[in-house]
């Protein structure tokens, strides 16, 4: 007798991108950028009470730091369990390495041009020079798009181009924006993007978890069950 | 009268009785076909993923993988993490044919059927 319960759909192509779209449907990712646009708001608000660049970076290493920590125990101990184990062929991995590649390039390129930004003199004014005050606002979106773009689409979750985006004008606005009378208007800018992308993240944490039930595997003298006759033919 | 070439009708019912006969039955039980067709895009996959996505309770799925681990067509790891049974099951290169085979039968089969 057939389960009526059974998922029929035998498309092995869309079955295995289905596995590989469920391990991220937990939504830490979501509340991981989510907190990371509210650590740049707290970040600049410590700045601008008098703390400089220190306390920025500070603040900066301190949330995210731990942040990324307690995303990874929570999808170990939390969220991962619930759907359990998959281990991906090698086009999967070698498409993980492949992100990792960019997202790695990305970060160095960042530290370059920030490095290349304090020896301001080295930098050719003719690259830059034409795109004016939008050149920074437009290379900050590009370090923040193209990693974020990557992860979009290699980890089959098209919701990160919703964070990637809000990050990436709040980081624009906040940079090419003349400033608008509004006392600490980074630090709005960003909190306000923060939210939004960690009320996304809360809201598809919260489905996950009441609609993928915690079961362990049964235990049994040999870690399952056997079951002698029953109805399978 | 309608000509069955012109309409790609070539096989007659005795040629499809044949391939029928050769269909794999360990294979042809949908729950272990949906289950090897889990583990084929794949390298492995735990007992509560398979649970999860299949939708079969954990005794049914125990005993449909017993089936095929005792056929050879998966093989089954157990250890324990964090004092947790785990449990991985991979298709075979044997299951991985099986599952081809199958899969080119069942074409032939359906492609082979006379027209009504």
């Amino acid at each position: 007798m057939t389960d009526s319960r059974l998922n029929l759909d035998l498309n092995v192509a869309r079955l295995e991108r289905g596995m590989w779209r469920m391990q991220q449907q937990d939504g830490l990712l979501d509340l991981l950028l989510g907190v990371a646009m509210l650590a740049l708001g707290l970040a600049a608000l410590a700045e601008g009470l008098g703390g400089g660049t220190v306390a920025r970076l500070a603040t900066l290493c301190g949330i995210q730091f731990p942040a990324a920590l307690a995303m990874g125990w929570a999808r170990r101990r939390w969220t991962r369990p619930r759907i359990g184990a998959v281990r991906f062929s090698g086009r999967r991995r070698r498409d993980i390495g492949r992100m990792r590649w960019i997202l790695g390039g990305s970060v160095v390129g960042t530290a370059a041009l920030v490095l290349l930004t304090m020896w301001a003199n080295r930098i050719r004014p003719d690259v830059l020079g034409d795109l004016g005050t939008w050149a920074p606002a437009l290379t900050s979106v590009a370090v923040i798009l193209v990693p974020l773009g990557t992860m979009a689409m290699i980890l089959d979750v098209p919701r990160l181009w919703l964070h990637a985006i809000l990050l990436s004008s709040a980081v624009a606005a906040s940079v090419a924006v003349a400033v608008p009378p509004i006392p600490f208007f980074e630090t709005v800018l960003f909190g306000v993007a923060g939210v939004f992308s960690c009320g996304v993240g809360g809201m598809v944490l919260i489905r996950f978890l009441r609609s993928v039930r915690q079961t362990g595997e049964s235990p049994g003298p040999q870690g399952m069950e056997r079951v002698e006759g029953g109805s399978n033919r | 009268m309608i000509d069955r070439q012109q309409q790609g009708c070539s096989r007659s019912d005795g040629s499809s009785r044949s391939v029928v006969s050769e269909i794999d039955r360990l294979v042809h039980e949908p729950a272990r076909l949906i289950i090897m067709a889990y583990l084929y895009g794949v390298d492995g996959a735990d007992y509560v993923f398979l649970m999860k996505s299949t939708g079969l309770t954990w005794g049914n799925l125990s005993s449909h993988l017993n089936r095929l681990e005792d056929a050879a067509y998966i093989e089954v790891t157990k250890e324990f993490v964090d004092r947790k049974p785990h449990t991985m099951a991979k298709l075979t290169r044997k299951g991985r044919e099986a599952f081809d085979a199958y899969r080119r039968l069942m074409r032939e089969l359906f492609e082979g059927l006379p027209c009504a």
